[in-house]
């Protein structure tokens, strides 16, 4: 398969990951960041992977 | 409570089928249990506990349950892919100390070559509801690739090379020489590996195991049941297991969920690496074989290429004989799962019931280890170690 050939679909969007897919597609890339740890984390989530808060932003 | 002493695996099967078009997925599960009880010299209505997984059809336990006729009174479906069933016999072993059963069998089977599956080169799609799924499928993530990437950072960092990978590939095929039932018999040499196509570079088409259907199963028992059966006793020593993820997103690629199963697994039965005469490492690509082994102990981090190169793994050559009836490199990875039939060989090495060629001289200590899922971002880790009944 040649690279011209590959189609790469759109991802799933959910509630949880819509904040970040509406960024991406204004080009930006965001990053979230949990205010309780200060934890960065990525795929975002609404629970922080590092400490189990919801304050995630 | 540690399950040292209390329970034995008394019965293993291998199917010997490698592409079973004329068999169902229930029925590969059955011949297999057949096949185990038959070893240990039981039968399906001494079975209380029952051990499958995600290739069981239907709705699993109950399904498999309901076609063998089974009356359970434990039941146990643990889901980590090919390590899964590495898992499972230490969670009978749990059982049976607890007194939730006295006869567990655990089955496999699968049908990946009668089905035309394109099992390690196509994106595997877990579901729109897997959480990581929008952040990776579009870009086409497929088992190979994931190995890959892990196998790439480990020659970046420690300066592993393709010819070190290959001898893990040429140890297998010294071993599968042996076995009639292996899908690969034919010897190769490092170069003929490190010259075979790329699949996902650095991975060449000899670094990747085979696909096959079949299945096996394993029979556990309270170590009473066992001594009162005719065939040599496996005692059940340590089980580890763990999970390794991507940490959200501060993920290491050089190093595997063995990290945590293996001590724990060591832990439990007293005993250390130096210790093992024989060891079933789950071979999805040589790379998983070279981590799994840093990861267990039986060398520094970065050092598996050394640990692997110049036949160290070949039994009779080597001082740490592994899979020697080939492995899922040559032999068989029934289901493109590969933890149940790693048990199986570790049993018939400390029966003394491998193939004389590479039966190990004294195997008193025995270790299987299990890797399902992706080597560079998910994946469970499973390490059993197993003692003859005089070790």
């Amino acid at each position: 398969m040649s690279p011209t050939e590959r189609t790469i679909p759109g991802p799933s969007v959910n509630p949880e990951t819509k904040p970040f897919w509406d960024a991406a597609a204004a080009g930006k890339l965001l990053v979230k960041r949990c205010t309780a740890c200060g934890e960065r984390h990525h795929y975002p989530r609404a629970i922080c992977p590092f400490c189990g808060s919801d304050r995630t932003e | 409570m540690s399950i040292k002493g209390k329970a034995c695996i008394a019965g293993v099967f291998e199917h010997p089928t490698r592409k079973a078009d004329e068999q169902s997925l229930a029925q590969l599960h059955a011949e297999s249990a057949r096949g185990a009880l038959a070893d240990a010299g039981l039968t399906m209505a001494d079975v209380d506990g029952y051990f499958c997984a995600g290739d069981a059809p239907g709705l699993g336990g109950m399904s498999m349950a309901d076609y063998m006729g089974l009356k359970l009174r434990h039941v146990d479906s643990t889901e980590t892919g090919g390590s899964s069933y590495v898992i499972h016999v230490g969670h009978a072993a749990m059982a049976i100390a607890a007194g939730k059963c006295d006869v567990a069998l655990i089955t496999l089977a699968g049908r990946p070559r009668a089905e035309g599956m394109a099992t390690g080169t196509a994106p595997r799609n877990y579901g729109a509801a897997a959480p990581d799924a929008a952040f990776e499928f579009p870009f086409g993530p497929t088992v190979v690739n994931q190995y890959a990437m892990a196998a790439m950072r480990h020659m970046h960092q420690y300066g592993t090379t393709s010819a070190q990978l290959a001898w893990i590939k040429v140890a297998a095929s010294q071993h599968a020489q042996h076995n009639p039932h292996a899908l690969l018999r034919d010897v190769v040499t490092v170069e003929e590996v490190v010259n075979s196509p790329i699949i996902a570079d650095p991975l060449h088409r000899l670094d990747c195991c085979v696909i096959t259907d079949g299945g096996g199963a394993i029979v556990v028992t309270r170590p009473e049941v066992a001594k009162s059966l005719k065939r040599p006793r496996v005692n059940v020593l340590g089980a580890g297991e763990a999970i390794k993820h991507q940490r959200g997103g501060k993920i290491d690629l050089t190093h595997t969920g063995a990290v945590w199963s293996g001590p724990t697994a060591f832990a439990e039965a007293g005993l250390r690496p130096s210790d093992v005469k024989y060891v079933s490492i789950y071979d999805s690509f040589t790379i998983t074989v070279l981590i799994t082994l840093e990861d267990l102990g039986f060398c520094d981090k970065g050092q598996g290429g050394k640990l692997v190169a110049d036949g160290n793994l070949i039994a009779g050559v080597g001082r740490l004989p592994f899979n020697t009836d080939g492995g899922g490199l040559c032999n068989n990875h029934p289901a493109n799962r590969g933890g149940l039939t790693k048990v199986v060989e570790a049993v018939r090495q400390l029966r003394g019931e491998a193939h004389p060629k590479v039966q190990v001289k004294n195997c008193d200590i025995a270790l299987a280890h299990g890797t399902g899922g992706s080597l560079a971002t998910r994946h469970g880790s499973a390490t059993l170690i197993m003692g003859r009944s005089d070790a």
